[in-house]
């Protein structure tokens, strides 16, 4: 009897063990999977953050040293001791034409070592690199000098000038030489019987290009013609880009040494 | 009955409740970058307007007056008269002068031309002259 109910309560000692056994085998299980899951959906968030504050810092590092190295550029180019300007943001086309990287460099210490472009209007001054980066604008005057063209009057006497508002014709004859009449596209601009002398102004088109075309009673001398083409106003646009790391004039070599063999 | 209890709490996963907590606190710090690099107005904008203001400005004290007396920007300010006369080609000038994507608006004592200006970001020049403050608003359309 005693046996018998002590094997009874051994028996459902056993049993309920046994349940209990199984259940946290379960719960165990599950925790696991929920641990896997967690881990994973922690370390996917923590990765997707560090990208993108990653990110948001080097544009925050960047942009400003970029956009303040543009700047610079660009004030200096325009101000009125570059070597790009006549006057405080007036450029003239020679200048533009003769603008090099080096230049750049001497005038903006803060572009050094980066790559920059620099544009005046649709005309490509300076590409050094691929400048990525913020674009700094300055409104300009452009200036391009005057053009002096000799017209010899043993030659076709014909010249064309491009649009300007007017030019300036200098006679220079010899002997018995004279020069009677100036015409621009055909309308008389210019004429004296006995010959004209000296340096006179003839209004052209600032429009479209004309067509001078002198008279003359012989063949020695010449006539010499002025023109300043009008100014125009232009964007000037500079863009400066990371400095690229490792660069900076020439490469230098990694040498392996001392424990790298 | 200790057991079933015991298997109810085990359903709800403490490591899966903090993981979610952990996630949700990094998507909150990473919404912070996001959003927060866009809020306000752009330093580079403003300072590229405040230099077309300049610019323009500039262009304009430069520029012989229409009557040939002066400047542009001084006979802009100098009177009713001389305003009018000069408000065509000023307006003509700065239109040439800035890329399409740019608007502008003069303002003097003897009067404003150029374009109603919005609410928004507007760089701004401003040069005196002998007879008021001429003021260059510019911004982006």
């Amino acid at each position: 009897m005693r046996g018998d109910g002590a094997r009874t309560v051994d028996r459902s000692r056993v049993t309920q063990r046994g349940d209990r056994h199984a259940g946290s085998a379960r719960r165990g299980q599950s925790n696991l999977l929920a641990l896997v899951a967690a881990l994973t959906l922690l370390t996917a968030a923590t990765a997707g953050s560090v990208v993108v504050a990653d990110r948001a810092l080097s544009d925050v590092d960047g942009q400003p040293a970029r956009a303040h190295a543009a700047a610079a550029v660009a004030d200096r180019l325009v101000a009125a001791d570059s070597p790009l300007t006549q006057r405080d943001r007036v450029v003239t086309t020679v200048g533009a034409g003769n603008l090099t990287p080096a230049a750049v460099d001497r005038l903006a210490p803060a572009a050094q070592g980066r790559p920059v472009r620099v544009r005046l209007g649709n005309r490509t001054l300076v590409d050094r690199g691929t400048a990525r980066g913020p674009t700094v604008r300055r409104v300009v005057r452009v200036v391009d000098g005057t053009v002096v063209r000799r017209v010899p009057l043993a030659g076709n006497r014909t010249v064309t000038v491009g649009p300007t508002p007017r030019v300036e014709l200098t006679v220079q004859t010899r002997r018995a030489t004279v020069v009677t009449t100036v015409r621009a596209d055909g309308r008389v601009v210019l004429h004296a019987p006995g010959g004209l002398s000296g340096t006179a102004t003839v209004r052209t088109s600032p429009a479209a290009e004309t067509t001078l075309r002198v008279a003359a009673s012989g063949t020695n001398g010449s006539v010499v013609v002025r023109s300043t083409p009008p100014v125009r106003t232009t964007t000037l646009r500079v863009t400066v880009g990371s400095r690229q790391s490792g660069g900076g004039g020439a490469a230098v070599p990694i040498v392996d040494g001392g424990d790298g063999r | 009955m200790t057991a079933s209890t015991d298997g109810r709490r085990g359903q709800l996963s403490l490591p899966a409740v903090e993981a979610l907590l952990g996630a949700l606190l990094l998507v909150g710090v990473t919404a912070g970058f996001v959003l927060g690099a866009d809020v306000g107005d752009d330093p580079a904008v403003e300072a590229q307007l405040d230099r077309y203001a300049n610019d323009a400005a500039h262009l304009l004290a430069t520029e012989p007056a229409a009557s040939g007396n002066g400047t542009r920007l001084a006979a802009l300010a100098a009177s009713n008269a001389s305003f009018t006369n000069e408000r065509g080609p000023t307006r003509r000038q700065l239109d040439a002068a800035f890329p399409a994507n740019v608007a502008f608006r003069v303002r003097t004592p003897a009067g404003t031309v150029g374009y109603p200006p919005p609410n928004g970001t507007t760089g701004t020049a401003r040069r005196a002259t002998g007879d008021g403050t001429v003021v260059v608003e510019v911004w982006f359309v």
